[in-house]
Formats: structure tokens, C-alpha cells, sequence
């Protein structure tokens, strides 16, 4: 009998990648009823996931088998409540106090990984080494990702310098002949961006190809 | 009342980026506590998201004179032929599964997998050299596919080490200054947040 | 201020925004004049307090000289907005003969208590304030961002974000509940279902005006008081009940094809906002608006039961302009030169020819430059680029599935044998895992969701295998909803027919970490939580083979297999600064580029990668455990050389086109 669902279910899911790509040539109603399954499915999945793997998983249990150690826990919960406020305009004022609440520690996350995780190491790995010692070939690399880290860098920035003194303006016409140049690096990394991802999206249709044929029986 | 939000969240945030640093005792009770908060209060927030597009859906199909309430009932009938399931069996039951593999899966495998079309025609379209920054785009690119590409590789191993040499020295030196731009970013808007300058959170 | 030369008729400098002609100081007896000359581009409210408009035009101060100060309370005013508070900044905008139409409304309240008000401008003027400076500088590059309002920031962003067709249905609803929604609803349910309808998108006080015109055309002068109230009302849930308003609203007039609203709304629009040439320009004219309303006190007549006692007595004695426009629609329907805005913003202008308004000086000088802007091109080239794509676009899918499909006909393994193998990534990655001790923890996130199933569990699968060949017990979690069904699928096929390797024992998948940033954090500093539960719901503390895995610390390595830039930095930032143990990736192709800023550091946030099909083919090779990937890189392959003479295709066509512009 497993197997029976086995059959059907492999089926099922080649019928519904055949809708999927009926767009390739039209924008029929079969591509619509896969795009409203696919919406419907994720709603079920994932308020499905939210409630077992999080609420039922991290609150409830916790609550029910020890509420003496865990009744702390009734705060998320009731902050977690106050978020369906915004669903009546007139209360939806209060359903910010947990939004307020996630912003802050997304921030806090956010900031010291940033600083951690990214600004240090990326910094140090930016600082490279132009000694003549370690061969022509890595002195033109170190120097192209110096250049070219500093230029992208610098192609973002916002805030133009008070251009009063002449320090300053020549401080600014190097910054911004650099950063020129830091845009050449912007699309190279974009081409690459490109290329990778097309190989990327490419590898997923030969699987799909793959999972249709299979079913066929080719391979 | 616009206050207290912002004082939650600049409290909050305070506490939980002092424990990054400083990771104190009590700092890092407060800290753990604000972050098992944060990650009850994200299934909350999912389930608001879904609540919303499903009452959406219910409204059209009670309101009826709309195009696409067809496809309303289909989303609202599979939402709860899925979710009925789920609360039924466990997630790594064998009809939840089922639903995985053979609905949800192949569905969203296969709609990615028409990016790759529409990828082609954009790649005919924008991939062209019509100045020196776009030129510089289409030899990267041209670079990174033909390196990968083993019909070609096999004619020569340079190809390879020259797609290695554009993505470690060129591109990465691109990548590595936008990471760096987004890190300070997200530094000064988090600081801004923080200090109560910013206050996405309240209308 | 900067310096910068500046043409002589500018107000404003058009480098950093400084008011360079002083604002004229209104002698108190000249006050504004009874008999005005008319208003252009603003059709006025049909309703409003007598004496109150007049007493306000006496506030006009002198402007203080310190401008820059000036600029930067009322800039500050608007940085300091939530990008999220779309509506209260449009109130804001309204100038403050709009708001005193308004009843006291709670939902406003708050914003106008964070703004102090200032005392230098006058309340008038600091409404339009920020309309000032996009409609100054018509070149849009040379605006600082940090100057645009942020109702203008929303109506320059042409592209949807991409929540905007869910936000947009998520907001409907809650809008609806208010009696203005209710009324115009069928106009929505015109809409094809993902274009966010018209009237979410359109400001309060403009989806007010509406009503009010309609009302106009059958006068019911009565109503005029009490149609404000569902303004308010409006107002009010919407500024209240979209918790992603920055999202999805895009005034109705920075929307340039009305084509797609239903015939029913399209009657509505004035013609002004019909006639919109470009979202580029468009950005410019609701503050064009609010100047010709506050700035230059002239009017034309409306229809008599539209126009309140107040302003009939401003009834202008000047004649009508020969070129002024006729409405031939709406509730405005005979009269000219009411609503020229259209003809203001798409046709080039010589200065404005209105007798100076002593009194308005400032305003009028204002209006001037602006009339006086050169036109911006509306034109877009797109048409003949669109026609020639259009006929390739079939030609292109068609090539794309052919080099995908054939060759699974063909019987041949031949590329993979050629692919290279010794020092790769691949390779390197392969030495890594071989040089675990045996009987080792490993942890493997499942970062990808199904989208990239095709591509990621071709390297899962891979990975596993030699995991599994070297002996090492598994722990499997997951930072993504979907991921642990598929780290289920994974583990069940690799571990199918293996005996002795048993879950519980020898591996365990733990299912969704939620959270994101939260939850790695939650894992990188306290590890292993006591009550943590695998995928099926057990307690992991129960599971025999991993009593002494406590936190990441107590793992050999961590292998995270991403699908995307955004979970590989997550683990960047949380875990790597906090963890010692080493962290390698399987990465689709497409975070390649981006991984490689972190696998190249000193600190070596990534100490291995391998990446997409290709790596998975050559980690096959490695492992000596032929599989799919290798199978299908022929495929792969093809449809990469495929791309690639599409590409050459395309810059044929292009030098050709363009050699056949330069010769004609």
C-alpha cells in the first residue's frame, strides 16, 4: 500500500511540475491552479512548523510540565497575543510593543554581528601584504583586492565632505576617482554574481528534467 | 503610547548587544531570556503573516464578484487539507512527508527552475558590452560560465584557474568592499534604532 | 552656501539646497489680497473654515538667515520619521488648511507630538516644507536622499519590492473595515488579483477627495462637514492597520498606468493624475500642489455649490488666460484652468507671465522656477527593444530545454572523467573530512529550502556519504522551515541499506532551529538546549549516541550547506566569532562569489567550500561513489555552453543593430 502512495505521489508531483512550466508557453490557468496549490500548501507547512516546532516545542510544553520554572515564558506569550492587535486597526497601536521588542534584539544581533562577523575579519582580510618577498604574482593580487575593496568601499558613500579647505577637495577628488574605479570591481563581482547564479538555476532545471524523465521511466 | 515601544526596544537592544560584549551574569540571563523571546515571538509573527493572506483569500471568495476566486478556494482548501494533516501527525510523519515530497517540493523546485529561462533571455538582453562596465560584466561572466563548463575544461586547465583567479582576486575584492559597506550599514542603522532615532516598529 | 554657481532666477541652490533669494517680509496691512489672482494646479478643498486660511497667511515671519539651521530641523523632522510611517508623513504633508478640516484625530496626534514645532516658519510653510526641495531640483541625481521626503522616496521606487504582491492583498482587508473602503469596493474588485489595487495605493486625503468630487457633481452641499470624517477614519486605519505600509504603498498618483484600474476608478481620477507623464516627474507634483495651494492665493471659479462663502469672496476679477485649460471631465467639468498641472510638469515653460503677489512673494518666485524647469524627457526606447526580445524570448526557451533534455539521450560519461580534481576546493574539502578523527560529531545544517533541493542535495548527498564512509556521528538542524523535511529525505537515502549506522545512535536530525539570527545565537552561546527536541519529537537528551555533545564546542566541524548568501552570513556573524570549531561550507553556485570573501580571510571564517554541481561532481570523483551529480553534468554542461553562445548571440545582435544606427 506504501508504495501504491509512493507511485501516486510521484505522479502527482510530475503532473504538477508539467503545470508549473506550462507558463513557458502560455500564462494559462494551469500555471494559476499550481501557483494557488503552492500558496495554499505553504500557508498549511508553515503554520504547521510555527505551532509544532516553536510554540508546542518552546512554549507550551515547557509551560504544561513545569510552570514553577518556565512562567517567565508568559511574557512572549502574552506578547506574542498582543501582536493579533493589528488586525483591528483601532488596537493595532499595541501590537507594536513586540514588534518594538524584536527590532531591538534583531538590532543588538545585527550590530554585533556585523562588527564580529563581518567589519574585523573582512578588514583584516583587506590589509594584505605588498612585499616584494612574495613574488610578482601575489603583490598584483594583494594589490588589486586592496584597490579594489577600498574603491567598491568607497563607491558607497553617502555623505559628501564640506569642500571649504583644500585638503578636504583633494581628499575628495582622490575618493572619488578611486571609487570610480571600485565601480569596474562592482561589475566584475556582478558578472560573476550573474554567471554563478545562472549555473546555479541551471543545476536545478536538469534535476527537474531529471525527476520528470525519471518518472518516464528515460532514466 | 509611543513611547513604551520605544523604550522596549531600546532596553532591549541595549541589553542583548552589552551581553555580546560584556557577558556578565546577570547580563547574559536577561540576554538569553530576550532571545528565547525573540524566537517564541517569531512563530507569532509567522502566524499573523499566514492569518493575514488567508483571511484575504476568505474575503474573496465571500465577496465573489472578484476575478480569482477560483484560485482562493484552492489556496484556502489545500492551506487546510495541509494544516489539518499537521495537526494530526508529526512533521516527519509519513503523510506530512508525503505532502513535502510530492506537492510542496516538485512546486517549488519547478518554479524556480523557470528562473533559468528567464535567466537566458537576460542574459541575451543585459549581457552586453555597450560600455567599459558592461564589458567588464560580460567578460566576468563569460569567464565564470566558460570555467565551469566542463565540455570546455577539458580543453584546457587554465580556464579553470583563470575562473578561480577572477572570483578570488577581481570579484572577491568587489564582494568583500559591498560586504563592508553593508556591514557598516547595518551598524549605523541598528546604532540609530538603538538610540531611539529611528522607529520602524511604531507607525 | 556651497558655492556653486546658480542660474539668476533659482530659489534654491541647486547643490545643496539653500534658499538663495530671502524670503520677503509681509507687511502687516498687506495682507493677502481679497481678490486673488487664480490658483494653477491645485483644485482646492471643497470645504473649509472662513477666516481661518486668512489668519494663518498673517503668521508669514520673516525667514531667519540661518538657513542651513532651519533646513536641518525640518530634514531632521523627516530622517527622524519610520520609513514605516507612510501615512502620517502624507497628514504631515497636507497643508494645514486640509488638516483644520479635520477633526482631532488620535492616530495623528503622536506624530505631530515628536515634531517640535518650529519657531521660525511659519505652520503654513512648514507643512509644505518638505514638498519644497523635490520640486526645486528637478534633476533627481543631484537630490541628497537623505533630503526626499519619504511619501516621495515610495513614489520613486518603480520596482514592486518583492512581499508587495502578498503585503499588498495582506493590507486589503484591515482597509476595508473602513466606511471610505467600503464604499469604493468594487472599483477593487475590478483588479486582477496580484495588482495592488488602486485604492490602497492612493493617499488619504486624495482617496477623500474623490468622494467629495463625486458628491460635487450631484451638489449635496449639506454633506461637506460630514464627509470628513471618513477621511479621518481612513486616515486613521491605515495608518494603524498596515504593519508593512512602506511596502506596498505607492500613492495612486506616483502610479503611471491608471490602464490597469477598472474604468470605475479611472472616472474618478482627475485629469491631472490621469495625464501623469512619468513616475520620474510625478514625484515632483504633489508638492508642485501643495505650493501652487499655499503659495500663490489665486482662484478660479468652481461650481458655485463647491465653493464656500470664504473662498467665493476670493473670486478673482482677471480675466481667464487664453491657453488655460478646459476640464471637459469630473466635478470641474466647463471650467479653465483649474487643474493645469499636467500641462505645467510635461511641456516646457517660459516664466510663469501672473502678476507678482506682493504678499506671497516667496511662494510666487517659487512657483515660478517651477513652471520655469525644463521639461524632462517622458519618452522611453524600450519599444523596439521590447518587439525584437519578444521574437527571440521562444527562440531562447527553446534552446535552453533541447540542450537541458538531450543529453539524457546520449550515452555518454565522458565530461566527468575530465573534470579536475587535485587541488580544488573539492579536494581540499574531501582532506578536511578525511582527517576527522573517527567516531566524531559532525554537524550538518540543512540551509536550503526545496527550491535548491536540485542543486544542494546533490552535495548533501555527497557529503554525507563520506561522512558516513569516515565513521563520524551526524547531527542534522536546520535554519530554514522547510530544510528539515529535507535533511529527513537526505538522511533516509543516504543511510538506506546501511547497517550498523542507526539513528539515534549514529545520527540525528534535529529539525528547524527557528529564529534565524536568534536561534544560532541561542546555539553558539549555550549550545544544546536540555529540552531540546529531534525532528520526530523526542528529547535529544534521550538519544543514546550524543549524551556528551553539549554545545558546538563538543562538535569536530560544522558543515554548512547553504542555498543562499543570507543563512551563510548568519552563521558568519553569530556562530564562527563565538565557536571555535572550524566551519566548512557546501554552497550553491550562486553564494560562490560571495562565500569566497569569507573562505579567503586570515581568520578563515570558512575554512573549506565546495560549491554547486560541479563540486558535488568532482566530490563524487573524490569519494569514489558515482552519483547524480555526475550524471548530470553532462546536461549541465551543455546548457551552460548553450547560455554561453546566447550570450555571444545577443552581442552580435547588438554591435549589429547599432552599426546599422550609426550608418543610418
Amino acid at each position: 500500500m506504501p508504495d501504491v502512495f509512493d507511485l501516486v505521489g510521484v505522479w502527482i508531483g510530475v503532473i504538477l511540475t508539467l503545470l508549473v512550466f506550462s507558463y513557458l508557453l502560455h500564462d494559462s490557468p494551469l500555471f494559476r491552479v499550481a501557483q494557488a496549490i503552492f500558496v495554499g500548501v505553504t500557508v498549511g507547512y508553515a503554520a504547521t512548523v510555527a505551532i509544532r516546532s516553536i510554540l508546542v516545542t518552546r512554549l507550551f510544553i515547557p509551560l504544561l510540565s513545569d510552570f514553577e520554572f518556565y512562567w517567565t515564558l508568559m511574557i512572549p506569550f502574552g506578547l506574542g497575543l498582543l501582536l493579533f492587535t493589528k488586525w483591528r486597526a483601532a488596537w493595532a497601536s499595541i501590537g507594536n510593543i513586540p514588534i518594538a521588542f524584536l527590532f531591538g534584539v534583531g538590532s543588538a544581533l545585527a550590530i554585533g554581528g556585523a562588527l564580529t562577523g563581518a567589519l574585523v575579519p573582512q578588514l583584516q582580510a583587506t590589509m594584505v601584504s605588498l612585499s616584494p618577498a612574495l613574488g610578482f604574482d601575489i603583490v598584483r593580487d594583494n594589490l588589486l583586492l586592496a584597490i579594489g575593496t577600498i574603491g567598491t568601499f568607497l563607491s558607497f558613500r553617502f555623505i559628501i565632505p564640506a569642500r571649504t579647505r583644500a585638503p578636504m577637495r583633494a581628499l575628495d577628488v582622490v575618493a572619488r576617482g578611486w571609487s570610480f574605479v571600485g565601480r569596474w570591481f562592482i561589475y566584475i563581482a556582478f558578472g560573476a554574481i550573474f554567471a554563478d547564479t545562472a549555473v546555479s538555476r541551471v543545476s536545478i532545471l536538469v534535476s527537474r528534467f531529471y525527476y520528470v524523465l525519471q518518472a518516464f521511466g528515460v532514466k | 503610547m509611543r513611547v513604551i515601544p520605544a523604550a522596549i526596544a531600546i532596553a532591549v537592544g541595549i541589553v542583548t548587544l552589552l551581553t555580546i560584549f560584556f557577558p556578565l551574569p546577570l547580563l547574559k540571563d536577561l540576554h538569553d531570556y530576550f532571545i528565547e523571546s525573540t524566537i517564541i515571538l517569531t512563530a507569532f509573527a509567522l502566524l499573523l503573516g499566514l492569518g493575514n493572506l488567508v483571511l484575504v483569500h476568505f474575503l474573496r471568495i465571500v465577496r465573489r464578484n472578484e476575478p480569482g476566486t477560483g484560485y482562493s478556494i484552492i489556496v484556502l482548501v489545500s492551506a487546510a487539507i495541509v494544516f489539518a494533516i499537521g495537526l494530526i501527525f508529526n512533521l516527519s510523519d509519513a503523510p506530512m512527508m508525503w505532502v513535502f515530497n510530492n506537492v510542496y517540493l516538485p512546486l517549488q523546485s519547478a518554479f524556480f527552475a523557470l528562473t533559468a529561462f528567464f535567466l537566458a533571455t537576460a542574459a541575451y538582453r543585459a549581457l552586453r558590452a555597450r560600455s567599459i562596465e558592461t564589458l567588464l560584466m560580460l567578460i566576468a561572466a563569460l569567464i565564470v560560465f566558460i570555467g565551469q563548463t566542463p565540455l570546455l575544461t577539458s580543453v584546457s586547465n587554465d580556464l579553470v584557474l583563470l575562473k578561480d583567479w577572477v572570483l578570488k582576486v577581481p570579484s572577491e575584492a568587489g564582494v568583500r568592499g559591498i560586504l563592508l559597506g553593508v556591514a557598516l550599514g547595518t551598524i549605523a542603522t541598528g546604532l540609530r534604532l538603538l538610540a531611539g532615532v529611528d522607529r520602524p516598529y511604531s507607525e | 552656501m556651497c558655492g556653486t554657481p546658480n542660474k539668476m532666477e533659482s530659489v534654491f541652490c541647486l547643490s545643496c539646497g539653500a534658499r538663495l533669494v530671502p524670503l520677503t517680509v509681509a507687511p502687516a496691512e498687506e495682507k493677502p489680497p481679497p481678490v486673488a489672482p487664480p490658483i494653477k494646479g491645485l483644485s482646492l478643498p471643497a470645504r473649509e473654515s472662513p477666516g481661518e486660511l486668512p489668519a494663518e497667511w498673517q503668521k508669514i515671519e520673516p525667514e531667519p538667515t540661518d538657513q542651513k539651521k532651519d533646513d536641518a530641523t525640518w530634514l531632521d523632522q523627516l530622517r527622524n520619521t519610520p520609513p514605516e510611517e507612510n501615512e502620517p508623513v502624507e497628514a504631515e504633508d497636507v497643508p494645514t488648511w486640509l488638516k483644520s478640516v479635520e477633526p482631532t484625530s488620535d492616530a495623528k496626534a503622536p506624530v505631530q507630538e515628536e515634531l517640535p514645532p518650529s519657531t521660525e516658519i511659519p505652520e503654513w510653510l512648514q507643512a509644505i516644507r518638505p514638498a519644497e526641495l523635490p520640486a526645486e531640483e528637478p534633476a533627481a541625481e543631484m537630490v541628497d536622499d537623505s533630503q526626499i521626503p519619504d511619501w516621495l522616496r515610495t513614489a520613486t521606487e518603480e520596482k514592486e519590492p518583492p512581499v508587495a504582491q502578498e503585503t499588498a492583498a495582506l493590507v486589503k482587508e484591515p482597509v476595508s473595515e473602513t466606511p471610505i473602503e467600503t464604499e469604493s469596493a468594487q472599483p477593487v474588485a475590478q483588479e486582477p488579483a496580484v495588482t495592488p489595487t488602486t485604492e490602497e495605493e492612493m493617499p488619504a486625503w486624495l482617496s477623500e477627495l474623490k468622494p467629495a468630487q463625486e458628491q460635487t457633481a450631484e451638489p449635496v452641499p449639506a454633506e461637506d462637514t460630514s464627509s470628513a470624517e471618513p477621511l479621518l477614519e481612513s486616515l486613521e486605519a491605515k495608518t494603524s492597520a498596515k504593519p508593512h505600509a512602506d511596502e506596498v504603498e505607492q500613492p495612486a498618483w506616483a502610479r503611471p498606468q491608471p490602464s490597469t484600474s477598472s474604468a470605475e476608478s479611472d472616472e474618478d481620477i482627475p485629469d491631472w493624475l490621469r495625464t501623469l507623464p512619468s513616475s520620474n516627474e510625478i514625484g515632483a507634483e504633489p508638492s508642485e500642489l501643495l505650493l501652487g495651494a499655499e503659495a500663490v492665493p489665486e482662484l478660479q471659479p468652481a461650481l458655485p455649490e463647491e465653493v464656500p462663502d470664504w473662498l467665493a469672496s476670493l473670486k478673482p476679477a482677471t480675466q481667464l488666460v487664453e491657453d488655460d485649460s478646459l476640464e471637459i471631465t469630473g466635478p470641474l467639468e466647463g471650467l479653465r484652468g483649474v487643474l493645469p498641472l499636467a500641462l505645467a510638469v510635461t511641456e516646457p515653460h517660459p516664466p510663469a507671465k501672473t502678476a507678482p503677489a506682493p504678499a506671497k512673494n516667496d511662494g510666487g518666485q517659487l512657483f515660478e522656477s517651477i513652471l520655469a524647469a525644463p521639461r524632462i524627457e517622458t519618452e522611453t526606447p524600450a519599444v523596439t527593444i521590447k518587439r525584437r526580445t519578444w521574437s527571440m524570448r521562444p527562440f531562447v526557451y527553446l534552446l535552453i530545454a533541447l540542450a537541458a533534455l538531450v543529453p539524457f539521450f546520449l550515452p555518454s560519461d565522458w565530461i566527468g572523467a575530465s573534470l579536475p580534481i587535485s587541488n580544488t576546493p573539492a579536494s581540499k574539502f574531501y582532506d578536511a573530512i578525511l582527517a576527522l578523527p573517527v567516531n566524531s560529531t559532525v554537524l550538518v545544517s540543512f540551509d536550503y529550502d526545496a527550491s535548491q533541493s536540485g542543486e544542494m542535495d546533490l552535495q548533501a548527498n555527497a557529503i554525507l556519504h563520506h561522512l558516513i564512509q569516515r565513521r563520524t556521528k551526524i547531527i542534522t538542524i536546520s535554519t530554514l522551515e522547510t530544510g528539515a523535511p529535507i535533511a529527513n529525505r537526505v538522511l533516509g537515502n543516504v543511510t538506506q541499506n546501511l547497517n550498523g549506522y542507526a539513528y539515534g545512535t549514529n545520527y540525528v536530525n534535529l529539525g528547524y532551529l527557528p529564529g534565524h539570527e536568534a536561534g544560532l545565537a541561542q546555539l553558539a552561546t549555550n549550545g544544546f538546549a536540555p529540552n531540546l527536541r529531534d525532528f520526530a519529537g523526542s528529547p535529544f537528551s534521550n538519544l543514546t549516541g550524543f549524551t556528551g555533545v553539549k554545545t558546538l564546542r563538543d562538535v569536530a566541524m560544522i558543515v554548512e550547506l547553504a542555498g543562499s548568501e543570507d543563512t551563510l552570513k548568519q552563521w558568519m556573524e553569530q556562530v564562527q566569532p563565538k565557536v571555535p570549531t572550524k566551519i566548512v561550507a557546501g554552497v550553491s553556485a550562486s553564494v560562490e562569489p560571495k562565500a569566497r570573501a569569507y573562505y579567503d580571510t586570515p581568520s578563515k571564517q570558512l575554512t573549506e567550500m565546495v560549491s554547486g554541481v560541479y563540486g558535488a561532481a568532482q566530490y563524487e570523483i573524490l569519494s569514489n561513489q558515482p552519483g547524480v551529480a555526475l550524471s548530470s553534468i553532462n546536461a549541465q554542461g551543455i546548457v551552460q555552453l548553450t547560455l554561453i553562445v546566447v550570450i555571444v548571440l545577443g552581442n552580435i545582435a547588438f554591435f549589429i543593430s547599432r552599426g546599422r544606427k550609426q550608418n543610418a
